[in-house]
């Protein structure tokens, strides 16, 4: 346990010896002429755009309604991946015909390239929210679909048989033994489902959007704005991450709560 | 063995062939009782023509063999990077406790926020491309490979050590072929992901295949799209069968 923590702290304290050490010397070439600014920003710069980006007077509309967008695409991205997709793969999964039939096409779909299709969707959907949830959608439920049909597999059958000996209501049934048992799959399987959505969506800011964190990242990249195009990826990593790392807690929550049967 | 083998891959083929076919006279219908615009999605015979008109033509060759160049190349650097550092950071303890957390964040970060900043490095198009699709391809091999050895048992490593080994013996011997198996399998899912690099980044920067896609959805050409969508689709898929079969082959060969 001692030399756990000490391990850690050593770690810590490199972490950040290391962090600073590289800021510092990066923004001494860029001082002294080695690195242009036009491809890194003056940390003081950097920080200053950062802290100041929400009222930032030059940005296309209101920075707030461009987070807001983001979010509202990735809430309704989300919400149709664990709403519609994930209960869709899980019956597929558990229905060996419907899996034997589904999955070739699924494992072909895989392959492709799903962001190919996007010029096709903004197409038909236009630049608006709509082209980047139905992108979010698709990449995010290919994944989560492979991911559930393999993890079907590691269900235990056996319990849920002995379960069935021991009630006759299938909704005791399920809440006792079926969720249980799937749950961490299903944890598991939203996360990445959810990661993919992440990508789908951003991915469709930038290439083709009139807003959002995505199409903030192009515009800075587009109008040479260096310092804020570093901050506007600052705050896009900074979103991405406050995301998956909710996703990792809910993980180790429910992992925690309900143990695998 | 070998004749169940083959029927199953028969049923496979069947099974998928006749789903397409389902597929098509669907979206054929759709089209033709105007509940799908054609304007924007042609009926599947117009995409067809197409398809046949791109490849006999070849008008997008040029475009299509800087694609796949820059997702050779980068996905050839990418894994020999990720492998080379994936070794030396997996085999050292400090090293791999503290770069892990750094690839992790890396991996689950939206590769896209990473362009303006490697076309700031890179400037020149091709070469910012490759490093696109290299990074693509880094995240999952570098995974990978930290990942295996990480899992390694320590007592193999000690014991080994005791016979003698080390230096480059100890990763020939011990560290690569518990990196192998995870290796192959992310080495397919680092093609798939380069695939993905190579067009986002020809999106993002001309010329390439996802930049004539892009145009021509400009031009509302959907014919053109959507051959050229299946052309790139009919790409991929044999890619990644010819992966498939890849590894297969070489778990067979290498038997470890």
């Amino acid at each position: 346990m001692k030399g756990g923590v000490s391990r850690k702290v050593v770690l810590i304290v490199t972490h950040m010896f290391v962090l600073l050490s590289l800021l510092v010397t990066v923004d001494y070439l860029i001082a002294m002429g080695y690195v242009s600014e036009f491809t890194i920003p003056r940390l003081e710069r950097f920080v200053a755009a950062f802290l100041n980006f929400p009222t930032n007077p030059d940005i296309p509309g209101n920075f707030w309604s461009h987070l807001a967008t983001t979010l509202y695409e990735l809430g309704v991205a989300c919400l149709i991946v664990i709403g519609i997709i994930l209960p869709l793969a899980f019956v597929i999964g558990i229905k060996r015909t419907a899996k034997e039939v589904v999955e070739p096409v699924l494992l072909a779909f895989f392959a492709i390239p799903s962001i190919i299709l996007y010029p096709a969707i903004y197409l038909m959907l236009g630049i608006g929210p709509s082209s980047k949830i139905a992108l979010g959608v698709l990449i995010g439920s290919s994944y989560l679909f492979i991911y559930v049909l393999s993890a079907v597999y590691y269900i235990n059958w056996d319990l849920l048989k002995m379960g069935r000996a021991f009630t006759n209501s299938q909704v005791r049934l399920f809440w006792k033994v079926g969720l249980p048992s799937i749950l961490p799959i299903l944890v598991s399987a939203i996360q990445i489902g959810v990661s993919y959505t992440i990508v789908g969506v951003i991915v469709g800011e930038v290439i083709a959007s009139s807003s959002g964190l995505g199409f903030l990242v192009s515009w800075a990249e587009t109008t040479i704005r260096v310092a804020e195009l570093y901050a506007t990826i600052a705050i896009a990593i900074i979103f991405s991450l406050a995301f998956i790392i909710s996703l990792n807690l809910l993980e180790l929550h429910v992992k925690g709560r309900w143990k695998t049967i | 063995m070998n004749k169940w083998t083959s029927l199953r891959s028969v049923l496979f083929i069947g099974r998928l062939i006749g789903l397409l076919g389902i597929f098509f006279i669907i979206w054929d219908l759709l089209v033709i009782t105007n509940t799908l615009n054609e304007f924007f999605i042609p009926r599947p015979i117009r995409v067809m023509e197409a398809a046949f008109g791109v490849i006999t033509t070849g008008k997008y060759n040029e475009h299509i063999f800087l694609t796949l160049q820059t997702f050779g190349l980068g996905l050839l650097l990418g894994s020999v990077f990720g492998l080379f550092i994936g070794f030396v950071i997996g085999g050292i303890w400090f090293l791999r406790s503290f770069f892990m957390l750094y690839i992790f964040v890396i991996a689950a970060i939206p590769k896209i926020l990473f362009y303006p900043i490697i076309f700031k490095i890179f400037v020149q198009p091709f070469w910012f491309k490759v490093a696109f699709v290299a990074l693509h391809a880094f995240i999952f091999v570098i995974i990978a490979v930290v990942s295996a050895l990480k899992n390694l048992d320590a007592s193999v490593v000690i014991m080994a050590k005791t016979y003698g080994c080390a230096g480059f013996r100890l990763y020939s011997k011990i560290f690569w072929p518990a990196a192998y198996f995870s290796l192959l399998a992310s080495l397919r899912m680092a093609t798939i992901s380069s695939l993905v690099g190579a067009i986002v980044a020809d999106m993002l920067v001309a010329p390439g295949v996802g930049y004539v896609v892009n145009q021509l959805a400009y031009r509302f050409m959907v014919s053109e799209l959507y051959a050229l969508i299946s052309v790139v689709a009919l790409f991929a898929i044999a890619i990644n069968f010819a992966l498939l079969k890849i590894e297969k082959w070489s778990v067979k060969l290498l038997r470890i």
